[in-house]
């Protein structure tokens, strides 16, 4: 009956965004909204990271920039077609983050986040100065073909194509999220998370699924990266900067990571909070400060935590 | 006969901290044997030792005559021990059911798996969906137990087994670990429960500032005696 419930409520997720994005007028507001949704998906992988392997990561932005990073340098050189391209660059993103999160997930605590931090500006610091392949701070533009997936590209980088489609992908990134926490994996990493010398006592080497936590968190971002490359045709050193990390963090925190919907929610709520604030004033980073540390005090677990205690109350 | 475990002249410490000094000791196969000691003296260490939570800097310890040069905590497990660690362990996010699958880990052959156990304590099944920590603490204690033998261990080791446990819990604790003594699992019991060591062990050693310092019978040995080495 829950898991009806479950796949009923996905289905009415699903249907929610194409369904808005013909009843909301194009322009600015769907644009705002197609970047949220990348914002969302961007959460959801940090907050899939905190929910399962119970670690904080200040460097997960690089994973968002990489694939956009590859596909603008090797586009050019039109060495297999535009998917295919995609597809590698998502692959060898994973394949990197489980090499570093074989050696990142060792440590815990504040030497994880150092580490990652560090792992992600040495990255930016790449982007920036390695200028031959990426363009440096001007960043690089994508000359995309005419089509990709099937779908004309010119779709794809309007609000209403864009937003639809960043919908149903973030709508299937989420059933991915719910379905792996309820494996026997997922199960696992959590038990890993909440105690791993014990685990370990009953035979299981750690190290492994939670690198590959690290990597499908990675994948997440990515995912997210590459969604807006698509869009915006664009990529530079910005998107890999530790800020960005931060505002990922923020958005997971926001939103609460004990359940898998958390940090979407809180996407959302970060990117609307941050475009109705900064039209106001350009001190909204100050705003986002007072609203995190009120969730952080009040809410523990986050909006999503705060919605499921008013749902449960009597 | 080969010991299934054999601790010879073993040291171990934590960072710099020395806690064994030259442990020996030995469990031969089916047998039951109990380490006896006060509140810090090492008992815990010994059980941490093997599965490289303590450095393990002297000696050898030796599992089935094979010498584990570096310990690790899943080399043990894979090795055939299985431990009840003191706190019990339990999981916290995770149902009876999953607690006692995830027990499963090493995959080794045997008479134990989810049904057996089951068996042997149906309320784990009454109760298999409930989260773990929602037990009281005898049940607590079961799902441990359980979660060991799904191991199908060689060696089931139990660290303090009847701490905060009601004396009638304690009986059928006793009860269970002679029903798997009589069905050839090999014991290693760390207690200072005396009701409990009599029932079940066979041989005790006894453990002071890291070293064995006395070893017997319990049969021969009477209460009073075992009761000087635990004794504050």
């Amino acid at each position: 009956m829950k898991n009806s419930l479950s796949w009923l409520g996905f289905a009415a997720l699903g249907a929610v965004g194409p369904l808005a994005a013909h009843f909301i007028p194009a322009g600015m507001t769907l644009s705002l909204l197609a970047q949220a949704t990348f914002a969302a998906i961007f959460a959801l992988g940090i907050g899939f990271l905190i929910r399962q392997n119970g670690t904080i990561s200040f460097g997960h932005a690089a994973f968002f920039g990489l694939p956009g990073y590859a596909v603008a340098a090797l586009l050019p050189l039109k060495l297999m077609p535009l998917e295919v391209l995609f597809a590698a660059a998502l692959v060898g993103t994973v394949a990197l983050a489980f090499a570093i999160g074989l050696v990142v997930v060792r440590v815990h605590g504040i030497a994880f986040g150092m580490l990652t931090l560090a792992i992600g500006q040495g990255l930016y610091e790449a982007a920036t100065r390695w200028r031959a392949v990426t363009g440096g701070h001007d960043g690089m533009t994508l000359r995309l073909p005419r089509e990709v997936f099937g779908l004309p590209v010119k779709l794809l980088q309007q609000p209403h194509g864009m937003f639809v489609a960043a919908w149903i992908v973030m709508t299937l990134c989420l059933v991915a999220v719910w379905l792996f926490a309820r494996s026997p994996w997922g199960r696992l990493t959590e038990a890993i998370r909440d105690n791993e010398e014990r685990v370990r006592f009953l035979g299981y080497r750690t190290l492994l699924p939670r690198a590959a936590v690290f990597a499908a968190s990675a994948l997440l971002v990515a995912i997210a990266g590459m969604l807006s490359v698509l869009y915006n045709a664009f990529i530079s050193p910005d998107a890999i900067h530790w800020t960005a990390s931060g505002s990922g963090l923020i958005m997971a925190i926001l939103g609460g990571s004990a359940v898998a919907w958390g940090p979407l929610l809180g996407g959302f709520v970060y990117f609307f909070l941050k475009h109705a604030a900064g039209a106001y004033t350009t001190h909204w980073l100050s705003i986002i400060g007072v609203a995190l540390i009120l969730v952080a005090v009040a809410f523990p677990n986050g909006l999503a935590g705060l919605m499921i205690r008013q749902r449960s109350r009597p | 006969m080969t010991p299934l475990l054999h601790y010879d002249a073993v040291e171990a410490c934590y960072g710099h901290a020395q806690i064994l000094h030259g442990t020996s000791f030995s469990v031969d196969k089916g047998a039951s044997v109990a380490i006896l000691g006060r509140n810090g003296v090492g008992k815990t260490t010994v059980v941490n030792t093997l599965f490289g939570i303590a450095r393990l800097t002297g000696g050898t310890i030796r599992l089935a005559g094979k010498p584990l040069t570096r310990p690790r905590p899943y080399s043990a497990a894979r090795a055939g021990v299985s431990v009840v660690i003191q706190g019990r362990g339990i999981l916290q996010n995770l149902t009876v059911r999953e607690n006692l699958l995830l027990g499963a880990a090493t995959r080794r052959r045997g008479p134990w798996n989810l049904q057996r156990v089951y068996e042997l304590y149906p309320v784990l099944q009454e109760r298999a969906d409930a989260p773990g920590t929602a037990l009281s603490g005898g049940q607590q204690q079961m799902l441990a137990l359980g979660r060991g033998l799904m191991a199908n261990p060689d060696l089931l080791v139990l660290d303090e087994p009847s701490e905060g446990l009601a004396p009638v819990i304690v009986d059928e604790l006793a009860v269970v670990l002679n029903r798997l003594r009589a069905e050839g699992t090999t014991i290693l019991l760390i207690e200072q429960n005396l009701s409990l060591v009599e029932r079940v062990a066979e041989d005790f050693f006894v453990l002071s500032k890291g070293r064995i310092v006395d070893q017997g019978k319990i049969a021969a040995t009477g209460r009073a005696e075992l009761q000087k080495h635990i004794a504050i």
